[in-house]
C-alpha cells in the first residue's frame, strides 16, 4: 500500500503544530491594535524560523518552492490544530506579496517580500473610499507627480488594521481629470510618512477592525509605484483575483473545523427537557447538511486549485469560493445562535462550551468586505455566464 | 480530502456520450411523448450500462469517474433514472452470476427501474415498466422482478416516467451486500442531478442573455443576474463535491460514504433550487408546458427522492465518518 502523496510532509506539519501552537489565542483588535500586532509578528516570526512560512512561495523570494498541495496540507493541519487566526497578516501575505511577485521591481521584491514573510512588516489595503465602496472605480484620493515623488491628498475608508500596519497597498488617481478605471496607480505607502492620519472605527463586534485614513500632502517616492503609473486598475484586479482564489484556503479550512465544533457542541448541550440538541431530528438534519456544505466548499476549493495550477493568476472562478465561504460562515453561526437560546446573548462567556457570539457578529463582515456578495454575484454572472453588464449609469439617469 | 480532475480520455468519453444523446435523446423528445425505452438499446452501443464492469464481464472496464461523467451528461438530457438502475442492476446480476440477466441489461434488452420502500410493506417503483427494479437499503442492493399486474399504477409528476406501487412481498430477486456499490448509487444520482442543474443554469442564462424587456436583455438586471449566479455557484459546488466523492470511492477512503451522500444531498437540493430559478427567469414562458423548464424541476423532484429519502440522508450525514 502506498502512502498518500505528501503523507510524510503532513506528519511533520502535524507534529510541529502539536508542539508549537500557542496556548493563548490571538487577542482581539483594540483601538491601537498593538496587542494583536505584537502577537501576529511574533507568531509569524516563529513560523518563518521553523520553515513554515511561504511553503509554496518560489525559492528566489525566500519561500520553500513546494507545490500548492503542500500548502493546502499546511492549512488543513493548521485548522485542525486550532492554530491562531492570521487574518491580520492576510493583506501582506495573500495580497501584497503575490502582487509584488507578479508586478513588482526586483528592488521592491528584495525589500518587501522578506519583511512580509518574516512577520516584520504588517500591511493594510487602501482601496475603498467614502465614495468608492462597491463602486471601486469611483476612487478620488489622488497623487500628483512632483519631481520623483507623488504628493497624495484624500481619504481611504474601511482600511483593515491600518492602526498597526507598516505599509499599505494604496490605489490612487494619478492622472488628473481621468475617470473610472483609467489613470489609477497602485503604490506602496509607508504608513509612517508625515501627513497620514489614521482613525480607528469601532465595529459591531466591539473590535476596531477598520480605519479611516487621511492623507495631507503625503510624499511617496515614484519608486514605490508597482507596475506602470496609470495601470493601477490592472494591478489591483490581479490582487483581487488572488484574494478571491486560493487565498481563502486557510479560512475555509477553519470553517470546516468550526462546523465540527458546532456539531460537538450540539451533542454536549441539552435542552430544557434534558435532551441533547442533536436528538431533535430537525437539528440533526440541519447540522448534517452543514457538514455536507462545508465539504462541498472544500471540494470546490480543491477543484479550483487543481484547475488553476497551470495558470499564474486565478480566473474569475475564485469568486465562487469567496462568495460561498462568506455566506456559509454566516449560515453556520446563525444556526449556532438559533440553537443557543439565551446563552447566545452573553458576550465573552469563555469556557470550552461557550457560544462564539463574537464570531457570529464578525461574520457579518464577510459578505461586505473585499467585495459584497452582490458584487460577487455580478462578477459570476458577467464574467462566467456572459450576461450583459449591469448598466449602473443608465439606471441612475433613469 | 483528495480530488482528482477527469483526464483527457475521460472527458472525450463524456463528449462522445453528449454528442450521442444530443442526436438521439434531445429534450424535444419529451414534448413529443417519446419514452426513453424506445431508443434504450442504442445506449448499449455506447457501453453506457457496463462502464465500470470488467471487460471479462462484458463491460468497458473503466471506473467511477467515467460512470459519473456519463450520468452527468445523461442528467442534462433528462435520461430516465432507469439508467442508474440498469448500471447497478448489471453489477448486481454479475455479482450473483446471473449471466443472462447481466447481458440482457448490458445489451439494453432489459432495463431496471428503481424501487423505494414505503411504509406499510409497500414499495414505490419508478420507471420500472419492464418489471425489473433495483432496491437499495443500507449497504444492500437487490434486483427484483416485480409482478406489475399486481401493482397499482399512478401518474408521475414527471410525465415521462411511470409510477407503480406494489406490495414488498411481490418482489423477488437477488441481493448483494456491497458498500462500494451502495455509495456508487449515491454518486451516480448525484452526477445525474449535476447534469439537471447545469441544464437549468444554461437555460436560464441563455434566456437572460436574449430576452429583451425595458429596452435591454433581462440579464442586465441584478435580480435576474443574481439568480443565474446562484445557479452557477451551485453547479460548481455540486460537481466539485461529486468529484470528491469519486476520488474517495476510487481510493476506498474511510469517508467515501460521507462524500457520496453529501454529493447526492447537495445536488438534489441545489438542482431543485436552480430549476425553480430557471422557471422564474423565463417568466410566463417558464410556466408554460411548451418550454422545458418545468421538466427540469419535475425530474429534480424525482431524482431528489432516489435512491432514498433525502430527509434521512440529512441526519445520517451527522453521524458518518469524515476526515477533516
Amino acid at each position: 500500500m502506498t502512502l498518500e502523496p505528501g503523507a510524510a510532509f503532513r506528519a511533520q506539519v502535524r507534529e510541529w503544530l502539536q508542539a508549537n501552537t500557542p496556548a493563548q489565542p490571538c487577542p482581539p483588535i483594540s483601538r491601537d491594535g498593538c496587542g494583536q500586532a505584537d502577537y501576529l509578528r511574533h507568531w509569524q516570526r516563529t513560523l518563518f524560523e521553523a520553515g513554515w512560512a511561504g511553503i509554496n512561495w518560489p525559492v528566489e523570494h525566500g519561500g520553500r518552492g513546494l507545490s500548492q498541495r503542500e500548502q493546502i496540507i499546511w492549512y488543513e493541519e493548521y485548522a485542525r490544530a486550532g492554530a491562531p487566526d492570521m487574518s491580520g497578516l492576510f493583506v501582506g501575505l495573500q495580497h501584497a506579496a503575490p502582487t509584488l511577485m507578479l508586478r513588482g521591481t526586483p528592488a521592491q521584491q528584495a525589500f518587501h517580500l522578506p519583511r512580509i514573510l518574516s512577520g516584520e512588516a504588517i500591511w493594510c489595503q487602501g482601496f475603498s473610499e467614502p465614495n468608492a465602496g462597491s463602486d471601486l472605480a469611483g476612487i478620488s484620493c489622488h497623487g500628483v507627480v512632483d519631481g520623483d515623488h507623488l504628493v497624495v491628498n484624500g481619504a481611504k475608508l474601511w482600511t483593515s488594521f491600518a492602526q498597526a500596519a507598516d505599509y499599505q497597498e494604496l490605489l490612487l488617481r494619478t492622472e488628473p481629470g481621468s475617470s473610472r478605471q483609467r489613470g489609477l496607480s497602485w503604490v506602496i505607502c509607508d504608513m509612517r510618512t508625515p501627513g497620514i492620519t489614521v482613525s480607528p472605527i469601532k465595529s459591531m463586534d466591539g473590535e476596531y477592525h477598520n480605519c479611516e485614513v487621511h492623507y495631507e500632502d503625503v510624499r511617496i517616492p515614484l519608486a514605490n509605484v508597482v507596475g506602470e503609473l496609470g495601470e493601477g486598475w490592472k494591478v489591483s484586479m490581479a490582487t483581487l483575483a488572488f484574494e478571491r482564489g486560493t487565498a481563502f484556503i486557510e479560512s475555509q479550512m477553519r470553517l470546516a473545523a468550526t462546523v465540527e465544533k458546532l456539531v460537538a457542541w450540539a451533542r454536549d448541550t441539552v435542552d430544557a427537557q434534558g435532551r441533547a440538541l442533536v436528538e431533535d431530528a430537525g437539528v440533526a438534519g440541519d447540522l448534517g447538511e452543514l457538514r455536507a456544505r462545508a465539504a462541498g466548499l472544500r471540494a470546490m476549493t480543491y477543484h479550483g486549485a487543481a484547475r488553476c495550477q497551470a495558470q499564474s493568476v486565478p480566473g474569475p472562478e475564485g469568486t465562487y469560493v469567496a462568495l460561498m465561504l462568506a455566506e456559509l460562515k454566516q449560515q453556520v453561526y446563525r444556526l449556532w445562535m438559533s440553537l443557543s437560546g439565551l446563552a447566545g446573548l452573553q458576550l465573552h462567556a469563555g469556557g470550552d462550551n461557550a457560544v462564539p457570539v463574537e464570531q457570529y457578529l464578525f461574520s457579518y463582515a464577510g459578505t461586505i468586505g473585499g467585495g459584497t456578495s452582490e458584487i460577487r454575484r455580478n462578477i459570476i454572472a458577467e464574467r462566467i455566464l456572459q450576461l450583459p453588464k449591469h448598466d449602473a449609469v443608465a439606471e441612475r439617469v433613469a | 480530502m483528495n480530488l482528482s480532475l477527469p483526464v483527457q480520455d475521460q472527458l472525450d468519453l463524456a463528449d462522445g456520450v453528449a454528442r450521442y444523446l444530443d442526436g438521439r435523446f434531445p429534450l424535444a423528445r419529451l414534448r413529443e411523448g417519446v419514452t426513453d425505452a424506445t431508443h434504450w438499446a442504442g445506449l448499449a452501443e455506447l457501453g453506457m450500462f457496463g462502464i465500470a464492469l470488467p471487460e471479462a464481464q462484458g463491460g468497458l472496464g473503466l471506473g467511477w469517474m467515467e460512470n459519473a461523467l456519463a450520468c452527468r451528461e445523461a442528467g442534462r438530457y433528462l435520461l430516465s433514472p432507469a439508467l442508474v438502475g440498469s448500471v447497478l442492476g448489471a453489477q448486481v446480476a454479475a455479482a450473483g452470476d446471473d449471466i443472462a440477466l447481466r447481458d440482457a441489461l448490458l445489451r439494453g434488452e432489459r432495463r431496471a427501474g428503481l424501487a423505494v420502500p414505503l411504509s406499510g410493506g409497500q414499495v414505490q417503483l419508478i420507471d420500472a415498466g419492464d418489471g425489473l427494479c433495483l432496491l437499495l437499503e443500507g449497504d444492500v442492493l437487490s434486483l427484483h422482478e416485480a409482478k406489475l399486474k399486481k401493482a397499482k399504477v399512478a401518474s408521475c409528476i414527471d410525465e415521462s416516467l411511470q409510477l407503480h406501487r406494489i406490495a414488498r412481498t411481490e418482489l423477488s430477486g437477488r441481493r448483494v451486500r456491497n458498500a462500494q456499490l451502495a455509495q456508487g448509487a449515491q454518486l451516480l444520482f448525484a452526477a445525474m442531478l449535476c447534469g439537471v442543474l447545469e441544464q437549468a443554469r444554461d437555460m436560464a442564462a441563455a434566456y437572460a442573455r436574449t430576452r429583451v424587456q425595458f429596452g435591454r436583455p433581462i440579464g442586465a438586471f441584478q435580480a435576474i443576474k443574481h439568480r443565474c449566479a446562484d445557479a452557477a455557484l451551485a453547479a460548481e459546488l455540486c460537481w466539485s463535491q461529486t468529484l470528491a466523492a469519486v476520488s474517495a470511492l476510487q481510493a476506498g477512503a474511510a469517508d467515501a460514504e460521507f462524500h457520496a451522500v453529501s454529493a447526492k444531498l447537495l445536488a438534489g437540493e441545489e438542482a431543485l433550487k436552480a430549476a425553480r430559478a430557471n422557471i422564474q427567469v423565463h417568466g410566463g414562458m417558464g410556466f408554460s408546458d411548451e418550454v422545458d423548464a418545468h421538466r427540469l424541476l419535475k425530474r429534480a423532484h424525482v431524482l431528489h427522492q432516489l435512491p432514498g429519502d433525502p430527509r434521512l440522508a440529512r441526519s445520517r450525514l451527522l453521524d458518518l465518518e469524515m476526515e477533516l
